[in-house]
């Protein structure tokens, strides 16, 4: 099935100055985004997921720049935008993003109904009173009950859940053609995650928008996910669908993410967790990211980087074990049969 | 084609543990800091000047601002600054180089006493404050009513009920002086004891002894610091103004206060003899709080490399 | 939210109470009751009459309560009448009705003296001080009424409260029985109703302005009189610099007063060309807040957005000059500068309070360390603002630098502007009194150390309290305002700040 690419990046470095030292968060990433997929980033913290889509909003640091690359979308290359008024025509009606905490995103001394309002005034030129009937519309539609009442109440009044859906109903708001989810469910109850993501992907059938999540929950992957992109040191290092990535993942990096799911644990077996930690993204990293942390490391992984192999049509991966010269190499049995496990566990076959 | 790079590797565990920070020693850092700036170096060798010169020069040059020997000798007189008279004579015939490092070893003497009492006194407090939940209660209405008055009135109050004189005026400073220390303290005290370090060590069984010297003295040493620089050219210039006023010390003890409200008609007929005095205030108070400040950043670990 | 403000303002006078009290207890326990004297000319020149110097002084402490002092004469007018032979008997000192009377006095409390030089009895009672500060709150409210004057001489005195004219023909409340004339009158000058019914009594201003109450020497105006055509009641118009508000009843009217007056209300004050202190120093001391808060918001703001530019780095220089530096020196600099740079007069009486040139050094030296410190505390709330959250989130939503700024962070730092605003003035309030003396300006800040050389006690008290009251009451205001500002606190639930 073909489908129409939304947003292309290609050869994306990202740099920051930190303390007279140069840190080069992204180094290298190229990956296309499709009309009205969910895909989920998934990494370690520091991996760059969040960076990568900051630069796709122009909402960078300060003390960060694009080193190189292109950022494609709707004819325009969004990496050379330097004038911040361009970039408001962008965030919100193309772009919009939910962060990870509802309750720092809302300026708390102002009406929650103010901060839908102002979305829709500003980018769909309506008037205020036009505006709050759609702005209670909207809260309707992410599950506020009460709208009309709870309009002009303030943040503090709403729980935590429903202020993450005043966050959602206000990127919403902007109508944006690509949601970006920032961890949206790390900061609340698990509860309530579940509602959360349902919410979003019942509003992505309806508004046809594509959905970027943010994530290192691989729970929250599996839940809502087409498509999976793992990211480790700066670079996308396997990327495909769900199931490609669940259950015939292709990098070292992958089988140990998986590996380390605490679910899949089966008593008087050892935990398993990735040995070190990331390297330092200031020096300049020859080879392969994570060789000195790889089981499977092999000798190149320690002198060049790792091309990305494909595997099918829609899934790579940046290993050398895919290689035809490399050894032949089976995936750790916790992860060898994902899908048998699963059931096993789900059925209490396996104590 | 079996390639010999392409064989496994037998990975260092230990070698993805490294951490890539370099050795970290908490002084080393401040002081390191604190002298990358030439501004603070510059400030501390004057700092340090003045302070010797003022506590050693009175010493040599038997300064009464109750004597003045001079003052028959007509041609002694208001004399420009010179080659003998450095910073020049007044009215009276007496050098102003002698009193005003007299003047400005009353200044340091007692904006250290005092400033010292009121951090020693502030700091037990507080720290007693912002433990105990019960006295934050009593003390916090206290605080409210203390605080809400002008310090100038308190001190000015205190003088003119109990009397001038040197150490007059330190307890008149000291009296109320801690209590906005002690504040600041208790604040502080009641955020860090929260803070989830010092609950981890409390879970990991950290002896109070240690939990105080390594969790939370640390900690308190910028913020003590911060207030240090702040608090010395206050008094400083506190005790200027009261002398210039005429209240808090007496004739006896010599004050670069009192000589700007002596010098004041002279502002320009002789201006050596106003300035003068107020340029060695405004250095002193300067150079204190520049070099405070720095130490104060310095000693902040969030600014170390 | 009412009954907090209540409650708060209750505490707020309980605070200005015992901050008085404490303040009032300690000046009249410690301070050298004979001091008072030291700057009094009058009593100078009665040094070589040590009985008449005595006299003076005893019936000075009676006056501003420090005892109660009765001579001879005094004494024997209570209970004999003058001119009955009794009455001559008690004045001898060697008589037993005299001794009589000297034990009746001394088993209440009573000590007697003798003056050498006239062979007179003199005895004096002192007034504790608990009784002293009782009696000092008990007057502290006077309220004027009907039933005021007590006039032997004028039985048929009407008592009244009703409505009128004044001598320009404006409407008015006036009185007829009471101490003054006019309980509520218009006239022209800020607030422009004013009242004489409730008045607020601090006793008696001495040796400095000897003799006029505390409060009318600081709340009268200042200077020359001012000479213009009065009609008086009785029709007959003269250049005249009588204040006709301030007529209080007289017991014994002249001549020159039946040609004004047709009722005894002919104790009036002169009104005067120069604002009064507390005019001065609350004008200065407004107009100077202001003008520090309108020039460091936008500058503040300024700076946090050009970090690290050229006015940031001045605006910081600036601020760390006003902060290291003493403030005497830094006043004097600056009116060095103004003085010969500017031309500006160095003192404000050089060209009076009527000059608009006389106003403009004291107000910017008394705003310089205000400014300072907002600019510091504006720009590094700017600064973290920038990065806060909510701002971030704002931006994503596609909302411009402008709208972020007016909408989401220009709200949010209004919170903690009122919150500091009690500090600004408390701080205003020290400053007024360094500045004043500089510039010798006649307001409420020169009276402190003035009143403080010349041991004038009922002054110092007065001037505590009134600081002491501005600056609680600022603190009350400001936290009202913040619950105004900021939707989040309820103060009904908990007390107030902290």
């Amino acid at each position: 099935m073909e489908r129409n690419v939304v947003l292309s990046v290609r050869d994306l470095v990202v740099k920051f100055r930190v303390r007279n030292r140069e840190l080069t968060a992204i180094r290298n990433v190229s990956f296309d985004l499709y009309e009205k997929e969910t895909l989920a980033i998934v990494g370690e913290s520091g991996s760059g997921k969040t960076v990568m889509t900051k630069t796709f909003t122009g909402m960078l640091e300060s003390n960060g720049r694009i080193a190189n690359g292109k950022i494609l979308y709707e004819d325009r290359d969004l990496a050379a935008i330097k004038n911040n008024r361009e970039w408001e025509k962008i965030r919100g009606p193309k772009i919009a993003t939910v962060f990870q905490d509802p309750m720092s995103s809302l300026n708390p001394i102002r009406s929650i109904g103010s901060q839908i309002t102002e979305v829709i005034t500003k980018h769909q030129g309506k008037t205020q009173a036009e505006a709050k009937q759609i702005a209670i519309d909207l809260m309707d539609r992410v599950g506020i009950p009460n709208p009309a009442d709870r309009f002009n109440e303030y943040p503090f009044q709403y729980s935590g859940g429903m202020r993450q859906r005043i966050v959602i109903a206000i990127a919403l708001a902007c109508r944006p053609n690509i949601l970006i989810c920032d961890e949206p469910t790390t900061a609340l109850d698990v509860t309530i995650q579940a509602q959360i993501l349902k919410l979003i992907k019942d509003l992505q059938e309806e508004f046809g928008f594509t959905t970027i999540y943010i994530t290192h929950d691989l729970g929250v992957v599996a839940n809502v996910a087409q498509r999976v992109a793992v990211m480790y040191a700066g670079q996308i290092v396997e990327v495909g669908t769900c199931e490609e990535i669940f259950y015939s993942p292709k990098h070292p990096y992958t089988w140990a993410l998986l590996s380390s799911l605490p679910q899949l644990g089966i008593k008087g077996e050892r935990l398993y967790s990735i040995p070190g930690t990331p390297p330092s993204l200031f020096n300049e990293i020859k080879g392969d990211a994570f060789a000195p942390r790889n089981p499977f490391a092999i000798g190149i992984d320690f002198e060049e980087e790792p091309p990305f192999f494909q595997i099918t049509p829609t899934h790579m991966a940046k290993t050398w074990l895919l290689d035809p010269r490399a050894p032949k190499v089976e995936p750790p049995t916790a992860i060898h049969d994902l899908h048998g496990r699963i059931q096993m566990i789900l059925k209490g076959e396996v104590k | 084609m079996a390639d010999k790079k392409f064989e496994f590797v037998e990975i260092d565990e230990s070698a993805s543990e490294h951490i890539s920070a370099p050795h970290y020693s908490y002084w080393k850092s401040v002081f390191r800091t604190f002298f990358k700036s030439k501004l603070s170096i510059a400030m501390l060798i004057l700092a340090t000047f003045i302070t010797v010169m003022a506590m050693i020069q009175p010493l040599f040059s038997g300064y009464n601002p109750l004597s003045s020997p001079n003052i028959l000798d007509f041609s002694l007189r208001f004399n420009a600054p010179n080659l003998k008279y450095l910073f020049g004579t007044d009215n009276v015939g007496n050098s102003l180089f002698d009193a005003a490092w007299a003047g400005t070893r009353t200044s340091i003497l007692i904006s250290f006493i005092s400033t010292g009492l009121n951090m020693v006194i502030g700091i037990a407090v507080g720290a007693f404050w912002g433990y105990s939940k019960k006295a934050d209660k009593y003390l916090l209405e206290l605080y409210n009513i203390v605080a809400n008055v002008p310090f100038l009135l308190v001190v000015t109050m205190m003088l003119y009920v109990f009397g001038y004189g040197f150490w007059n005026l330190i307890m008149a400073l000291t009296i109320t002086g801690w209590f906005p220390i002690a504040y600041f303290i208790r604040t502080q005290v009641m955020i860090i004891r929260d803070r989830e370090y010092n609950l981890v060590s409390r879970c990991l069984g950290t002896p109070t002894p240690r939990m105080i010297s390594r969790n939370i003295l640390p900690y308190l040493t910028s913020v003590i610091v911060t207030l240090l620089s702040r608090e010395i050219p206050t008094v400083i210039s506190l005790e200027a103004f009261l002398s210039f006023m005429g209240i808090g010390l007496t004739s006896a003890t010599p004050s670069l206060g009192r000589l700007i409200s002596q010098y004041t008609s002279y502002i320009n007929a002789y201006p050596y003899l106003f300035w003068i005095p107020v340029t060695m205030l405004a250095s002193l108070s300067v150079s204190f709080y520049i070099v405070g400040q720095t130490f104060a950043d310095a000693s902040d670990p969030k600014t170390h490399m | 939210m009412k009954k907090y403000v209540i409650s708060r303002f209750l505490r707020s006078l309980f605070s200005i109470f015992m901050v008085t009290t404490i303040a009032y207890l300690l000046i009249f326990t410690f301070v050298p009751r004979e001091r008072i004297f030291m700057n009094d000319q009058l009593w100078g020149k009665l040094t070589s009459r040590p009985d008449t110097q005595k006299a003076y002084e005893f019936s000075r402490y009676d006056e501003l309560g420090y005892l109660e002092y009765e001579d001879q004469q005094s004494l024997c007018v209570r209970d004999y009448s003058t001119g009955t032979n009794d009455y001559f008997e008690c004045m001898d000192i060697n008589s037993s009705k005299f001794a009589q009377l000297k034990s009746q006095y001394e088993s209440k409390g009573w000590v007697f003296g003798v003056y050498s030089s006239t062979n007179t009895a003199y005895a004096s009672r002192e007034i504790t001080i608990i009784q002293r500060a009782i009696k000092f709150y008990a007057n502290m409210l006077v309220i004027d009424g009907p039933n005021k004057i007590k006039d032997a001489s004028n039985p048929d005195l009407e008592r009244k409260i009703y409505v009128g004219k004044d001598w320009s023909g404006k409407p008015a409340l006036l009185c007829s029985g009471c101490e003054n004339k006019y309980l509520i009158y218009l006239n022209g000058s800020f607030p422009f109703i004013h009242q004489n019914w409730i008045k607020l009594n601090f006793g008696i201003s001495y040796p400095t302005f000897s003799g006029i109450e505390v409060l009318t020497v600081m709340s009268d105006r200042q200077g020359e009189g001012v000479m213009r055509d009065i009609t008086f009641p009785t029709g007959v118009t003269t250049s005249s610099s009588v204040n006709e508000y301030t007529c209080e009843y007289k017991y014994t009217l002249d001549r020159l007063d039946l040609t004004k007056f047709t009722d005894k209300y002919a104790d009036c004050r002169t009104l005067r060309k120069d604002p009064s202190m507390m005019e001065i120093s609350f004008t200065m001391g407004l107009i100077a807040l202001f003008f520090s808060y309108l020039i460091s918001i936008p500058l503040g703001i300024f700076m946090a957005s050009k970090k690290n530019g050229l006015i940031d780095k001045i605006g910081m220089g600036y601020i760390v000059f006003v902060i290291a530096v003493p403030t005497l020196a830094y006043i004097y600099l600056f009116r060095f500068v103004g003085s010969t740079v500017f031309r500006l007069p160095d003192s404000f009486p050089k060209l009076g309070a009527g000059e608009l040139s006389s106003w403009v050094l004291p107000i910017i030296s008394l705003s310089l360390p205000s400014v300072a410190g907002l600019l510091m505390w504006v720009r590094r709330y700017m600064v973290d603002q920038t990065t806060a959250e909510y701002v971030r989130f704002a931006r994503s939503k596609g909302l411009s630098q402008q709208e972020i700024f007016y909408k989401h962070i220009l709200r949010n730092a209004i919170i903690p502007i009122a919150h500091g605003l009690p500090g600004s003035i408390i701080g205003a309030i020290g400053g007024a009194i360094i500045t004043e003396r500089i510039y010798a300006i006649p307001g409420m800040g020169k009276m402190l150390p003035d009143s403080i050389n010349a041991y004038n006690n009922n002054v110092v008290i007065a001037l505590t309290f009134i600081f002491t009251a501005l600056s609680i009451l600022s603190v009350l205001l400001g936290d009202i305002l913040i619950t105004y500002l900021d939707p989040r606190i309820h103060l009904d639930t908990k007390g107030g700040r902290n």
